[in-house]
């Protein structure tokens, strides 16, 4: 391995020891995976903390983006395998969402002991607002602008965004036409999302309890679509009670 | 430019870019660290930049620079270059 290890993994706590789990994270379309460093302040100690780093982000800012989903799954998959042989849980938020479960499908392993879905539709859910990825520049920055994720700062700034942009775009393009896989994982699902959440994400999360043969639970928290971006402190117990080790090991 | 004078001046703007990281909530303590691998994202590149300028000139560091070579020894060398040169960044005859 690389001194300076995989580029497209930020690993943000590794216990020298044998981690009672691999918490294993993706950010949303266009968020960086720094969004969860700030977890290893609270994630239970004995759970190692490692976030996906996407192609057009941080130090992989060159990389072009994926243009399939398939594509995209295999080299995060690949990216992954060092980590999939032990016990690990995927969370994602929204796109992120979409490529953990596409993960936990591709990995296919017993060594998943939970998927966290949070502010995402299910896969059978249509997308019920308009698409934007293939809006001219500045409307589809007016479109990032109204979600309330990407910085005003970061939005203003026209270098940068012509750096940023293709990889946004990528993004987004493939959690607008992302649907249709129907089988169920055999691995228990929490969904979260936020109780103010007014995006067809929320309103699609329902169908997510067709998608694990283990029982999935809804969990609601306080604010809206990007609640993420506020680190509720409820968001702690929640991953928390769920990955310890007696509510999942045998 | 006097060369015996250039690595101070270069090690300077190192000391420069290992404070302001600091600053901006990025733990970097030397040249090979990495200004990414340390928490950098799109609003600290916009930071550094906009510090940059404030410190160094208008156009010392440009965010394509920052992104391709981005330990605290590249992005020093990156503002050096571009203040040596005295000329805009895309006049640069590098």
């Amino acid at each position: 391995m690389p001194t300076r290890g995989d580029k497209r993994l930020a690993v943000y706590r590794r216990a020298a020891g044998e981690p009672a789990m691999t918490l294993i994270c993706v950010p949303f379309a266009g968020g960086n995976p720094e969004l969860f460093r700030p977890w290893v302040q609270w994630l239970s100690t004995d759970i190692d903390l490692l976030a996906v780093r996407l192609p057009g982000h941080g130090r992989r800012m060159r990389d072009a983006p994926f243009g399939t989903w398939e594509a995209l799954v295999d080299d995060t998959a690949d990216a992954l395998t060092p980590f999939l042989s032990a016990p690990h849980a995927f969370f994602g938020h929204c796109f992120g969402a979409r490529l953990a479960y596409e993960l936990a499908h591709r990995v296919r392993t017993a060594m998943t002991v939970r998927l966290f879905v949070s502010g995402c539709r299910s896969p059978d859910t249509p997308a019920d607002a308009a698409r934007v990825y293939q809006l001219p520049d500045a409307e589809f920055c007016s479109a990032l602008a109204t979600t309330g994720a990407a910085p005003p700062e970061v939005l203003g700034n026209a270098d940068l965004m012509r750096i940023l942009l293709p990889a946004v775009r990528g993004e987004i393009r493939l959690a607008e036409l992302w649907g249709g896989r129907r089988q169920a994982l055999d691995l228990p699902i929490t969904a979260i999302y936020g109780q103010e959440d007014q995006t067809g994400e929320r309103k699609g999360m329902a169908g997510w309890s067709d998608f694990s043969t283990r029982g999935c639970e809804f969990v609601e928290v306080p604010g809206g679509h990007f609640y993420l971006l506020a680190e509720p402190p409820c968001l702690r117990d929640i991953i928390n009670s769920r990955l310890a080790v007696n509510q999942w090991s045998t | 430019m006097s060369q015996t004078s250039t690595p101070a001046k270069q090690a300077a703007i190192e000391q420069w870019v290992i404070a302001t990281c600091a600053q901006l909530g990025l733990t970097v303590a030397e040249g090979d660290d990495d200004f990414f691998d340390a928490g950098g994202t799109s609003l600290t590149v916009i930071r550094i930049i906009a510090r940059a300028e404030e410190e160094f000139g208008t156009d010392a560091l440009s965010p394509e620079e920052l992104i391709e070579e981005s330990t605290v020894s590249d992005i020093a060398a990156s503002i050096f270059r571009n203040i040596s040169a005295g000329t805009p960044l895309n006049a640069d005859p590098r």
